[in-house]
């Protein structure tokens, strides 16, 4: 989701590993940040199976790759076209490259296509000949995959989703739903809404065009983060949103099944820890900030969402994580933590030294951009 | 002896588990890490192998929770019952080993044979069932447990193991008319007044005969036959209310939870309400007949399909509620043990009542009959319940469309058949 510039930034990997994504352990569960070997890193999208990484030497793959696990390939576009910006499900790899196209490899058969059709489809339809509108970025889901043009139009693709003529900024996909940012900070949401994911109040899905989050609409978003059936934004004040469903405690909201240790826990921990919300909640249909066990302000400069785990990374560098942990995606040894819907500070592992400038998230994993 | 049980769920293992699957219909990943973790099993692995194949489950359940549970293909279901199936057997392989605790091992295998009896769906060949597993297992875990139970049993005071009995003061809400009951009616008799017309009425003596009556009013002949098994339980108020939630838990675990312990204790209601559970424990089937009224149909054309009755278990602890609402089909409903009260509402009266808008609660009133908010919903001050005390032994038939607010006045157990 982010793009990194800086040179000669090291990747820190933790969670599901059961097909080697991460070369570095045959371990299938990595319960510490652990480092990914490469260098020269631009950008990473990671799925359930499998992982892409974007360097300054071109594509590489890795995890269950042309029916085998523990692979790590290098990618190369056909023509030696140069890879602008990626992303991955475990079926697919979407790339989009300088002249505006948008390349799909499949992972089964290891095959190059290009997606062409949509764009096209769409002028045609409003009869436009103003040229291209080149794809300059794209996000896989689980379900389907969205697609940004220049022009700030979005695409589930291949078809155009309808919202209001405001230029969208950014994508997010998850299961079954996905978040569109305008210019303007504003977010938007389309799909299926059974678990609240849409943030509009109810479980009615928005399948025709994409429907403002309206309890949003007073705050000026930055960032959108979308998991499996849960959302999160940033706000210009640095304050984390979120909303869907808190399953595993994937929203930072109490759950049932951990009130008593949170309690106890309550008693010997900082005192500010939940002081509005008391309820218990399953589904959260509207988005609420979520409350940080720390006396200080807290400052959110970036949010990644897996499938039942949420990541934070605040201003002063620290790492935080709630949610589903059963692999350690959370960076805790999941016997001794298998979740948790309080949000927990995440360690570095030892002898790194180094400022985290960005998170991304997979079904179940994390990773961190350490520079 | 209970090995000998367990040797007969692992004879029916089948061999190649992946190949019983719809392959071109799955993730390859998923497949692979299954059928591996199944032929690189072995005595050194079992930590590592249980852990493989519960991240096929678990990522299956991802997929089962995807778009709506009626419309999710059959392949990733039949996935789900296959890596529950491996994981049992390696469960099982490590009880005949002797690594871990076997109480444990047997539950946590129990369990798996369970959501995969509520989250699976059959293999398209080979006679490995899950039901015929989970029966099996269910078997094995009561000889285990039986010696311990014995032991328990001076501990336990015996005066818990019966509800407790109705006692009815302040029930909340409106009172309606009194509903017409009819002892024993005439199959001709009851289509003629009743099932034709669409008019509920209360029917007894109708069930007298059924050895539930007396059996399930005992918790320990309950927990005996399905302590073990794992049901979704409803937990708050109700599903209207915002903090309502499904849990898993066994049998054994609501019992002690929610109906053992006495109202008025700080516990939230916990409810086992509208699940197949007679599909699941085939032993409290035999407890119970489907009634004979259920074979009336309303399509007496040559050739008209007549599908199963749903049967339904919904056992719960005084103050249960199932908000107003109705359903497409017959239903009738029959009372085990304690007592429910019913408010029913004729269908004419749908727009009195408020539906909620939207496909998901549209068969749900927003009216409240116990509070009633007049302001909100002016329209319901005219309108006429009719009411029924529904008493252990007695039957209520609930016509297609009728709307009812359901309420336990004590600890109940009720059976509802739904057929059209």
């Amino acid at each position: 989701m982010h793009r990194h510039d800086e040179v000669n930034m090291k990747l820190l990997y933790c969670g599901y590993n059961g097909f080697g994504q991460c070369p570095t352990t045959r371990a299938s569960t990595l319960p510490q940040l652990t480092e990914f070997p490469v260098t020269g890193v631009k950008e990473v999208s990671l799925a359930w199976s499998c992982m892409v990484v974007l360097t300054d030497s071109g594509v590489r793959v890795s995890g269950f790759v042309g029916g085998e696990p523990h692979q790590l390939k290098q990618l190369t576009l056909p023509d030696a076209q140069q890879p602008q910006q990626l992303s991955c499900s475990q079926r697919h790899v979407l790339v989009t490259v300088p002249s505006g196209d948008c390349w799909k490899f499949c992972i089964k058969n290891s095959s190059w296509r290009r997606l062409d059709h949509f764009t096209r489809v769409e002028r045609e339809l409003k009869h436009e000949d103003s040229g291209a509108d080149p794809i300059v970025r794209v996000c896989c889901g689980s379900t389907f995959d969205v697609a940004l043009s220049e022009s700030g139009r979005a695409f589930v693709l291949p078809s155009p989703i309808y919202h209001p003529g405001v230029r969208v900024t950014q994508v997010a996909c998850g299961n079954e739903h996905c978040l569109l940012l305008t210019e303007t900070g504003q977010v938007f949401s389309w799909g299926i809404g059974s678990r609240g994911q849409l943030g509009h109040g109810g479980l009615e899905n928005e399948q025709e065009i994409a429907r403002q989050v309206d309890s949003l609409a007073g705050l000026h978003v930055m960032l959108v983060a979308a998991g499996g059936w849960h959302s999160s934004a940033v706000t210009e004040c640095s304050d984390l949103y979120t909303w869907g469903w808190n399953q595993s405690g994937q929203l930072g909201f109490c759950t049932g099944k951990n009130t008593v240790r949170a309690k106890q826990e309550q008693t010997a921990g900082p005192k500010k820890l939940k002081t509005e919300y008391t309820d218990d909640v399953t589904i959260l249909s509207t988005p609420l900030p979520v409350i940080w066990p720390l006396e200080q302000e807290v400052n959110v400069k970036d949010v990644g969402c897996g499938s039942r785990h949420t990541i934070a990374l605040l201003d002063d560098g620290t790492v935080w994580g709630c949610g589903w942990n059963a692999y350690g995606q959370l960076g805790m040894s999941p016997e001794r933590v298998p979740s948790t819907w309080k949000i927990t500070r995440i360690e570095l592992p030892d002898g790194n030294s180094g400022v985290v400038t960005g998170i991304e998230c997979g079904a179940w994993s994390t990773v961190v951009f350490l520079a | 002896m209970e090995d000998k049980i367990l040797s007969e769920i692992r004879k029916i293992v089948p061999e190649n588990i992946t190949g019983l699957l719809p392959a071109d219909e799955l993730d390859p990943a998923g497949l692979f890490l299954l059928q591996h973790t199944q032929d690189t099993v072995t005595e050194d692995n079992y930590t590592e192998a249980l852990k493989a194949v519960e991240g096929v489950l678990e990522i299956t359940w991802e997929e089962l929770n995807t778009g709506h549970w009626s419309k999710v293909p059959l392949a990733p279901r039949q996935l789900y019952t296959a890596a529950a199936i491996i994981k049992i057997d390696i469960l099982l392989r490590s009880y005949q080993q002797g690594c871990g605790d076997k109480t444990e091992l047997l539950q946590s295998a129990m369990k798996t044979a369970d959501l995969g009896i509520l989250l699976g769906a059959p293999l398209s060949s080979g006679d490995c069932s899950m039901t015929r597993v989970a029966g099996l297992l269910s078997h094995a875990l009561s000889m285990l447990s039986s010696v311990s139970e014995q032991q328990q049993a001076v501990s336990e005071p015996s005066s818990n193991t019966e509800h407790s009995s109705v006692m009815v003061h302040n029930i909340p809400g409106i009172k309606g008319q009194m509903l017409n009951t009819l002892e024993k009616p005439s199959l001709e008799g009851f289509r003629a007044a009743h099932f034709g017309p669409r008019v509920p009425a209360k029917l007894t003596g109708c069930i007298s005969h059924w050895p539930a009556l007396h059996l399930w009013r005992d918790i320990n002949y309950l927990k005996k036959v399905a302590g073990a098994r794992t049901v979704p339980i409803e937990l708050g108020v109700h599903y209207v209310h915002p903090t309502w939630s499904q849990k898993l838990m066994t049998v054994a675990e609501f019992i002690e939870a929610h109906i053992v312990p006495q109202t008025g204790e700080a516990t939230p209601i916990g409810y086992l309400a509208q699940h197949p559970l007679f599909e699941q424990v085939p032993e409290l089937m035999s407890d119970i007949f489907e009634p004979e009224y259920c074979c009336l149909s309303d399509d007496l054309g040559e050739g008209a399909v007549t599908e199963e009755t749903d049967i339904n278990a919904w056992f719960g602890p005084k103050g249960t509620v199932s908000p107003l609402h109705y359903d497409p089909k017959h239903n009738l409903l029959a009372q085990v043990v304690g007592e429910k009260r019913i408010l029913l509402y004729h269908p004419d009266q749908s727009e009195n009542l408020y539906p909620y808008e939207g496909s998901f609660l549209n068969n749900t009133a927003q009216v409240d009959p116990e509070e009633p908010d007049y302001k909100t919903f002016p329209n319901y001050k005219n309108i006429i319940a009719w009411e029924c005390h529904l008493k252990q032994g007695e039957m209520l038939y609930i016509p297609p469309k009728w709307w009812h607010h359901v309420r336990s006045l004590s600890t109940s157990f009720s059976v509802s058949f739904w057929w059209t």
